[in-house]
């Protein structure tokens, strides 16, 4: 397509203005830590000290502004303001900054005291958790689409495989032996419900070929309908298989946010605790 | 016109409102004009007093007792405004007695730019990216949009009267009009006045389709009216006759054959003896070609463009290179084979034009065959109903990260209950999830009792009004793509309900994507994905960039 694709809807994804934004703001940390470095201590309790604090404070409270944003938009949209991306990526880029700051604050040194201790902890596990999810975000799904046919809907998943799971004993009801033994002893069994399996997770097809070999072979030795028996079993199996890619590989990316959310809630009080301790005492 | 009302205040079980409503749109006749100027009014009329009608005086009685439901008679005030320039109409006035003005203001001159058809251009590109295939749909320029909110879609106008801009026409007894826009599914491009108190009565297209059909007296009659008011208008915008003599022009209006296909009709066969070049008036064709063992799908026309010029050209090629079928209703002039040549003979510079639009077919049949990928998702486009879509929401599953975060938003908006499902048809990393298309030909609209499903403008938005939704399930039958689902309400409909069949039964209503046209915001769906891999397309250009893994913005 040539002169109108241009003037189209169609662009080359680049930078977003928050990408720039932090990219700006990470410089100008870098710079001030430069200068810190040069006129000053690393401490937490001196003014350069205090300003990487009250950043990182700053920052983890916008940050956890995108789940409170994500529960608003449960209820009505009507309130959700901009577009979801954006408190996404101010999300990502902020949580990552988060670290650095809190570890410029404790000035690259393992903090003393257990209020300080887990503070720095749980602002570990936070960020580097977020950095999980992030990875297995834009992992899972391009693994899911590139290998497999079907795209199924995690919750709905166990009553499909109750629906394949009838269709399959309907088909092997009129089949006769072998076909018959076969289905109730090799397939049925997978049949029974949504089986999560490591295995997903390097070979996205669940070890189906070794099945197939079998199959074939079976295959080899029936008539022409008998061998259309089969493959309509077969092709119920793999269905069952795509399923239960899905089921294994889906289940990560919700369970994993419970690795996270609730320290960073933990964090956030934990957080003010610390604030509030330091300018009192 | 069709102003309805948006606050959704839901009548309590019981209540005598929702009668009321039904009473005041007793049926949905009565909604064109905003049900202002209806001074009388009568549907469901028996054989006997249709026949009383010239217009229906050829028909059986058979016939006309089951087109009965979808004809009314209306008598209409001076100065009501039956249908401005905009505005879908699916029915045809027929006027009994009276006059009504027509005008046509809002489209500016012929060298207005158009801000962006919605399909034919992007077909275009599919095509052969060739500029000359663009000035094809010139005269459907985008006459109007209502809002820049992103739920109004651009569209285009049907050319039923070609009148210049001021100018107007006024139609008495014994005339059709509407019909054209009707029947093609595209907007009017003209205001219809009635100019003194009028007697009209309605056709609804289901019926004019069949009445069209048995009556050969019926079609002359339309393809006449065609003819006289719009065919020539059309053909100037093409680039093959736009510069042709008037004498041209008239030569050509008594020569064209008018066909009109119901869908999955053959227009012309693979390895048929050829006879003449078609233009697509309204619908949607596709172009066959055999291919191996079977057959591939190699182009797809739509309004405004041209078939058979390579085998016209060509003269060793005297059987058809193709198959054309319609997809969908479609209007096709044929332009018979001597016809042509006589004309190219008058005015060579045709045969110019011609053979720049022959030599992007063949670029394009032969890309096809080299693309197995493209002409495959080109098929899967007709047949997903892309071509259809105003509006079509897709989701990059490379990306999704399977939130529901669309699912919700859009529950949230629609009072707990989301207007699509996550599961669809897959293409390559697409997944086109069942959501409303805003369909350009809504078949879901055909056949409601109470019109409540309805476009609720000239945005093209499909909309149910749930107030007035008897839970017939008419339209989620109709709907090819799956997009309206049946709710249980938990209420049953109340003791003196009107149809009374309904009276103690469960009451259902229908559901479907909106756009979020009620809400005032861009569609809750896909501004709340947080990964931007929902996105609403409005052209077959966007969904291949975006197989091609190009991004689209939203
Ligand atoms: C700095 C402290 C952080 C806090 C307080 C925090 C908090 C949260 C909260 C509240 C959510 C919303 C979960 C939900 O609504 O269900 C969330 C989601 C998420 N967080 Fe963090 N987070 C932090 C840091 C990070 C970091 C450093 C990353 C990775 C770079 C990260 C990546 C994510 C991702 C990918 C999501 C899912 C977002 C989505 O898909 O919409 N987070 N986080
Ligand atoms: S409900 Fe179906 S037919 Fe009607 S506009 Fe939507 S997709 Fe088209
Ligand atoms: S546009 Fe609105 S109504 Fe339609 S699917 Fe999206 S959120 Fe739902
Ligand atoms: S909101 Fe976006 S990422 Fe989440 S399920 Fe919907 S399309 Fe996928």
């Amino acid at each position: 397509m040539t002169e109108m694709s241009e003037k189209h809807v169609i662009k080359k994804r680049e930078s977003t203005p928050i990408q720039r934004f932090f990219i700006w703001i990470t410089l100008l940390t870098a710079a001030v830590f430069v200068l810190n470095i040069i006129l000053s201590d690393l401490r937490a309790d001196n003014g350069w000290g205090l300003f990487y604090g009250a950043f990182a404070a700053a920052l983890l409270l916008l940050a956890a502004l995108l789940g409170v944003r994500r529960r608003v938009m449960r209820f009505s949209s009507r309130y959700s303001f901009f577009k979801a991306e954006p408190w996404r990526e101010f999300h990502l880029y902020g949580g990552a900054l988060f670290l650095l700051l809190m570890l410029m604050h404790s000035g690259f040194h393992l903090p003393t005291g257990i209020l300080n201790g887990c503070l720095f902890a749980l602002g570990l596990w936070t960020a580097l958790s977020g950095f999980v999810g992030w990875g297995l975000q834009k992992w899972i799904p391009k693994m899911l689409t590139s290998g497999l046919s079907i795209e199924v809907n995690y919750d709905r998943i166990p009553e499909l495989v109750v629906e394949i799971r009838k269709r399959a004993m309907e088909q092997i009801s009129v089949c006769e032996d072998p076909i018959r033994g076969f289905g109730t002893e090799k397939v049925l069994p997978v049949l029974q419900r949504p089986t999560p399996r490591l295995i997903y997770f390097f070979d996205i097809t669940g070890g189906l070929s070794s099945m197939m070999r079998e199959c074939n072979y079976l295959s080899r030795f029936l008539p022409a309908d008998q061998k259309q028996q089969l493959n309509n079993l077969m092709s119920l199996y793999k269905t069952k298989l795509a399923m239960d890619a899905h089921y294994t590989l889906q289940r990560p990316l919700r369970l994993w946010l419970y690795a996270h959310l609730p320290t960073s809630m933990v964090l956030l009080v934990l957080v003010v605790i610390h604030i509030v301790s330091v300018f009192y005492f | 016109m069709f102003n309805r009302k948006t606050d959704k205040t839901k009548p309590a079980p019981g209540e005598k409102t929702i009668l009321k409503e039904i009473e005041q749109y007793k049926d949905r006749w009565s909604s064109y004009g905003g049900n202002t100027g209806i001074l009388s009014f009568s549907e469901k009329l028996s054989v006997s007093s249709l026949k009383t009608f010239e217009i229906f005086q050829d028909y059986d009685d058979a016939f006309l007792a089951k087109i009965s439901p979808d004809i009314s008679v209306a008598t209409w005030k001076k100065d009501a405004i039956l249908f401005t320039e905009g505005d879908y109409v699916d029915l045809a006035f027929f006027v009994v007695s009276g006059q009504v003005s027509i005008t046509f203001q809002k489209i500016e001159n012929d060298d207005t730019p158009f801000i962006q058809p919605i399909f034919d251009e992007e077909r275009t590109m599919m095509m052969a990216s060739h500029p000359i295939q663009l000035a094809q749909v010139k005269n459907q320029r985008l006459v109007k949009v209502s809002s820049p909110e992103e739920h109004t879609i651009p569209f285009l106008a049907s050319i039923d009267f070609a009148l210049p801009k001021g100018k107007g026409t006024t139609l008495g007894a014994g005339e059709l009009f509407g019909e054209i826009g009707a029947m093609s599914g595209w907007p009017q491009s003209v205001t219809a006045r009635v100019a003194v108190e009028s007697t009209l009565v309605q056709i609804r297209v289901p019926a004019l389709r069949l009445m069209k059909k048995k009556s050969s007296a019926l079609k002359a009659r339309i393809d006449a009216r065609y003819k006289e008011r719009s065919l020539l208008a059309q053909l100037k915008v093409t680039p093959l006759f736009q510069n042709c003599k008037p004498a041209i022009m008239d030569r050509l209006k008594e020569g064209v054959d008018l066909i009109s296909c119901a869908p999955d009709e053959v227009i012309i066969r693979e390895g048929e003896v050829s006879d003449a070049i078609y233009l697509v008036r309204s619908g949607f064709v596709k172009l066959l070609q055999r291919f191996s063992e079977g057959e591939m799908m190699v182009s797809y026309l739509s309004k405004g463009m041209f078939f058979g010029e390579v085998e016209l050209l060509l003269s060793e090629l005297s059987r058809w290179e193709m198959t054309a079928i319609s997809v969908e209703y479609a209007e096709i002039v044929k332009i018979p084979k001597a016809l042509f040549c006589e004309l190219v003979d008058l005015h060579p510079a045709i045969e110019e034009v011609l053979w720049e639009m022959a030599a992007s077919r063949i670029k394009e049949a032969g890309g096809s065959k080299r693309n197995i990928e493209a002409s495959e998702l080109m098929e899967t486009a007709v047949h997903s109903g892309l071509v259809q879509a105003n509006s079509l929401l897709v989701m990059d599953l490379n990306t999704c990260t399977r939130c529901d975060d669309c699912v919700r938003a859009c529950a949230a908006t629609h009072g707990g209950r989301a207007r699509f499902v996550r599961e669809g048809n897959r293409y390559n990393n697409l997944l086109i999830p069942k959501s409303c298309y805003h369909c350009r030909d809504p078949v879901c609209l055909v056949g409601c009792p109470t019109g409540a499903i309805a476009r609720t403008g000239a945005g093209a938005v499909v909309a149910i009004d749930d107030r007035i939704c008897i839970g017939c399930s008419t339209c989620a039958n109709s709907c090819p793509y799956d997009a309206i689902v049946m709710h249980p309400t938990g209420t049953v409909w109340p003791d003196d309900m009107i149809p009374t069949g309904l009276r103690g039964r469960d009451r259902f209503v229908a559901s479907k994507c909106d756009l979020c046209s009620d809400t005032g915001h861009a569609p809750a769906c896909v501004s709340n994905c947080p990964t931007s891999s929902a996105l609403r397309l409005h052209s077959l250009l966007e969904f291949t960039a975006l197989i091609k893994k190009e991004t689209v913005d939203p």
